[in-house]
């Protein structure tokens, strides 16, 4: 999940106060473990970690110290008789995965780690038309990837291929689950954020979860999202899930963009050898998209549905989000019903202390705001401070750029400097080396040794 | 809210691929619609050169005067009017009067308020309080609630194509008021545009009814890409324009998205910066609007019928658009793809050099050929990999300025530190070592003396004549 903040000491105040009330998250595809944003929550974080990795879940399982938090091996989905299962066909039919250049780059490694020759590069080949109808697609058995996946030849460690985002060669195992039917299994009633993240059948996990979405208070969700395919309605495609989401209240707070490059002129990956995944630029492929409730439309959201507790952890993912400005909107929203419970003109001032430090190349030249008072009366009088950020930002690279070319010039002038003077230090030493091994330097050396005595007083 | 002028994002100012597609081109110009021109043609199309041929509309009458005054391309002309859907349209019987935008956050937005502010400065009036604003107008008001009739989830109307009539299309192009609606479609079926290359369309509202209009273009297998202004925000319903309902309808006609930017927009609870000098887009925020590209995937092999009833100049105009778009690497494919169809055109080694050079463009020389660039990244060079990394340690080294100074003049002053000693040690090496020469040298002299003396002695009589007693002296011991 792209973007989720670590460092928010609104969010851990707002957690603070959320007394016994604790913090439920559903995480979908959790290899790598939960985001480390979310233990700001601390000991009132619950959360259930679900992925088909059997290596991963023991792994996350056996760190794992918070009691409330569990890992669970399986597939999220619909029940296999759901007549929408698989409506989506082949996760990745239309995508152009296999003329990505992470995908070909994968492709060398394997074959160089199992010691075969890699196959020439060359065109990806068709893939067959999605059937129009679900039933048609039934008849043709249109599942997603994970009912075969390829495994790996060679003695790469599961912890490896975790490590290289090689996963579908993993040791992949579990049945399907159907998360509100596990929910209800385990005595959940209320949810507050799902994260899904399953590389292929997301929107298929999300439709399971429409009845949750509904009934469990759900807060916000984060799903992976795809940027390719048709107009198809079951296709994992982001039109599919935004229009989904939106018919479940939920509205768009942020949107990443994740590009792959194809393998015919590829642009640098973005992470370290031998990680090939996105790329510097290229296409959008895939990326994260956030939703979440929001109150600021009198229309969509009844407040009074919702309890405080509720909305000081809407507040609270708004600054792990980065959504400053929506958390002291909400705050600002609910000061007289939550005044109670939280020092609103307290968290508010955090919140203006907060937001000038997450750009901080911003700030340069201007003197910090005390409060939020001083915050909002200064953007209220139009200050220099709210305008021109990408210029400021621009120009302060710039002046660092300079600022650092000149001193770098300077120490490696000091250094070429430095550098000569060794030399010449040596020179001059060995000089001095060879003239005394020379035969008449030690043919006069008693010479010497009488003017020394005949020297002293 | 749009970006500044015309432009799109990602658009680059030029390509040396897309010159060289322009200057082979064998029958065709680059035909180009923008609706919503203010600012010009962005600098990008230019690369086509006299081979552009371009329409531009505009509502600002005095924009469209200024353009056509300025335009030195007989080609490129710019039409007054607003771009929409006339009385009679049949898309008004599935519009029926809904809004184009609901759950609209304006009100709500730092641009808003800052703009409010300043009109009510401008007028002598105070402006309200951040509390009345919210509380009387925020928070009281529906800006643009959900709508009236219910929702239309039905999305399946939206992919309906118009084609316009021979009366419509000579009525869209007579001449009429600055103020008239054009009928985007029957303008290009009476301005010979049907064939039209490619339309952006930012009208800053109703840009999705402006699309749905000219579904009779997009169906054309002949238009080869579309550059949209999207709004991140409104409902599931099938009429807004949202981006769902755009991606959506793009797909159903075979684009594919190419390019996505996200703009955010601060709540005036407390903004962000603006990343302008005038209150619009902040540093921070909700997603609110962004620019989309669709361009046909000709290089993809489910698309080989398309490509093949497609001319060579439109395949190498694909080619061009994906350059153009910052897209090297499907251009180079195109090329891959096509290069028999293509060689007709140019030499499409030259074309995947040049396209090499972009995309090294941010690369000291010596720059790679496109035959290197591919063998360097088989062999996973250092290059291609940890993009992330650097860009974040040299970003990290700018940001972290008051850390990195002092670091710097630290590891200078302790380079000077060392430069001096070094040197101080080198003048006291000269020294020493022109006190040992000139002592040597006068040792050295005093031997030779003491040589040459005793040799003399050796070579005198008195010398030779005494010989015999010093080796008696000598037997004596």
């Amino acid at each position: 999940m792209d973007g989720l903040r670590h460092d928010s000491l609104t969010a851990r105040r707002l957690a603070a106060a959320l007394g016994e009330a604790r913090f439920r998250l559903i995480d979908v595809g959790c290899s790598g473990g939960l985001d480390p944003g979310w233990r700001a929550f601390e000991d009132r974080l619950s959360a259930f970690g679900f992925d088909p990795s059997v290596f991963e879940i023991d792994r996350l399982a056996a760190q794992e110290t918070n009691p409330e938090v569990r890992y669970v091996n399986g597939y999220v989905g619909l029940p296999d008789d759901h007549p929408l299962k698989g409506a989506g066909g082949e996760a990745w039919r239309t995508d152009p995965w296999r003329r990505v250049s992470a995908s070909r780059t994968q492709q060398l490694q394997l074959a160089r780690e199992a010691g075969r020759p890699a196959q020439p590069r060359r065109p990806a080949p068709a893939y067959a038309p999605l059937p129009a109808s679900p039933a048609a697609r039934a008849a043709a058995g249109g599942q997603p990837l994970r009912a075969a996946p390829p495994r790996l030849a060679g003695d790469a460690t599961q912890q490896d291929l975790m490590a290289r985002n090689l996963w579908v060669h993993a040791h992949l195992d579990g049945g399907t689950i159907h998360l509100p039917d596990f929910l209800a299994a385990a005595g959940v009633e209320d949810v507050d954020f799902v994260k899904i993240d399953v590389d292929g059948t997301d929107f298929e996990v999300l439709r399971s979860l429409e009845q949750t979405l509904s009934g469990a208070g759900v807060l916000g969700v984060s799903i992976e999202v795809g940027y390719s395919g048709t107009g198809d309605p079951h296709f994992n495609s982001f039109h599919n899930v935004d229009a989904f989401m939106r018919r479940q209240g939920f509205d768009l707070m942020d949107l990443t963009v994740r590009r792959y490059a194809l393998a015919s002129l590829p642009f640098p990956f973005l992470y370290p050898h031998p990680i090939a995944a996105q790329t510097s630029r290229g296409r959008p492929l895939i990326g994260d998209a956030l939703y979440l409730r929001d109150f600021g439309h009198a229309c969509r959201l009844d407040p009074a549905a919702w309890s405080d507790a509720k909305l000081i952890k809407l507040a609270a993912l708004y600054c792990l989000c980065g959504l400053l400005d929506h958390a002291a909107e909400l705050l600002d929203m609910f000061k007289d019903r939550l005044g109670a419970v939280l020092d609103i003109p307290a968290l508010l001032d955090q919140l203006a202390a907060e937001i000038q430090t997450i750009d901080p190349d911003l700030n340069v030249a201007f003197e910090p705001f005390a409060d939020y008072a001083g915050y909002t009366a200064a953007y209220e009088a139009d200050v220099a401070y709210f305008y021109g950020a990408a210029d400021r930002r621009h120009d302060q690279h710039m002046a660092v750029i300079v600022e650092r070319n000149a001193a770098l010039l300077a120490a490696e002038a000091a250094r070429a400097d430095a550098l000569a003077a060794q030399a010449s230090a040596a020179q001059v030493w060995a000089w001095h080396e060879a003239m005394t091994r020379t035969l008449s330097w030690r043919i006069t050396a008693p010479l010497r040794a009488l003017r020394r005595l005949l020297a002293r007083p | 809210m749009s970006e500044a002028g015309s432009g799109i994002e990602g658009l680059r100012p030029d390509s040396g691929f897309a010159r060289l597609v322009a200057g082979s081109l064998k029958a065709e110009s680059f035909k180009l619609i923008d609706v919503g021109c203010a600012g010009g043609l962005p600098s990008g199309w230019r690369a086509f050169g006299d081979r552009l041929a371009a329409i531009g509309f505009d509502c600002d009458a005095g924009e469209v005067a200024r353009l056509n005054a300025a335009e030195r391309n007989p080609n490129v002309r710019y039409e007054c009017g607003f771009v929409g859907v006339p009385a009679g349209h049949p898309l008004n019987a599935q519009i029926a009067g809904r809004g184009y935008w609901h759950l609209w956050v304006a009100g709500r937005l730092a641009y808003e308020r800052s703009h409010r502010n300043r009109a009510a400065k401008a007028a002598g009036e105070p402006a309200p309080s951040v509390d009345d604003y919210f509380h009387d107008i925020v928070h009281n008001q529906d800006w643009s609630p959900f709508p009236t009739h219910g929702f239309d989830t039905d999305y399946r109307p939206t992919f309906e194509i118009f084609e316009p009539s021979d009366e419509a299309a000579a009525a869209a192009v007579s001449d009429g008021p600055p103020d008239r609606i054009i009928d985007l479609a029957a303008f290009a079926k009476g301005a010979d545009f049907e064939d039209a290359d490619f339309i952006k369309i930012d009208v800053d509202g109703p840009d999705y009814e402006v699309l749905r209009s000219a579904n009779a273009l997009l169906a054309r297998p002949t238009l080869l890409g579309v550059a949209l202004e999207v709004c991140f925000y409104g409902s599931h319903d099938a009429n807004d324009n949202s981006f769902h309902n755009m991606d959506r309808l793009m797909r159903e006609k075979g684009f594919e998205l190419y390019g996505l930017s996200v703009r955010a927009y601060a709540s005036a609870a407390m903004p962000f910066p603006y990343l302008d000098v005038h209150p619009s887009m902040n540093t921070g925020g909700r997603p609110v609007q962004g620019d989309a590209i669709y361009i046909r995937d000709l290089g993809s092999r489910t698309r080989k019928a398309e490509a093949a009833a497609l001319s060579d100049d439109k395949l190498a105009k694909a080619a061009a658009l994906y350059a153009l778009f910052s897209l090297p690497d499907y251009a180079a494919e195109m090329l891959v793809v096509h290069r028999d169809r293509l060689s007709r055109l140019f030499d499409v080694d030259e074309a995947l050099d040049l396209l090499a050079v972009q995309i090294q463009a941010d690369q000291e020389p010596p720059l790679l050929t496109y035959r290197d660039y591919m063998a360097a990244l088989e062999s996973e060079e250092p290059r291609f990999f940890d993009v992330y990394s650097r860009r974040n340690a040299w970003f990290n080294g700018l940001m972290a300025t008051g850390a990195a100074a002092p670091r710097i003049a630290e590891e200078l002053e302790l380079l000077r530190q060392d430069r001096d000693a070094l040197a101080s040690k080198a003048a006291d090496l000269e020294r020493r070592l022109g006190e040992t020469e000139a002592r040597g040298g006068h040792d050295l002299d005093r031997l030779r003396g003491a040589e040459a003396t005793l040799a003399a002695i050796r070579r005198s009589t008195s010398w030779r004549l005494t010989a015999p007693l010093r080796w008696l002296a000598r037997r004596k011991g």
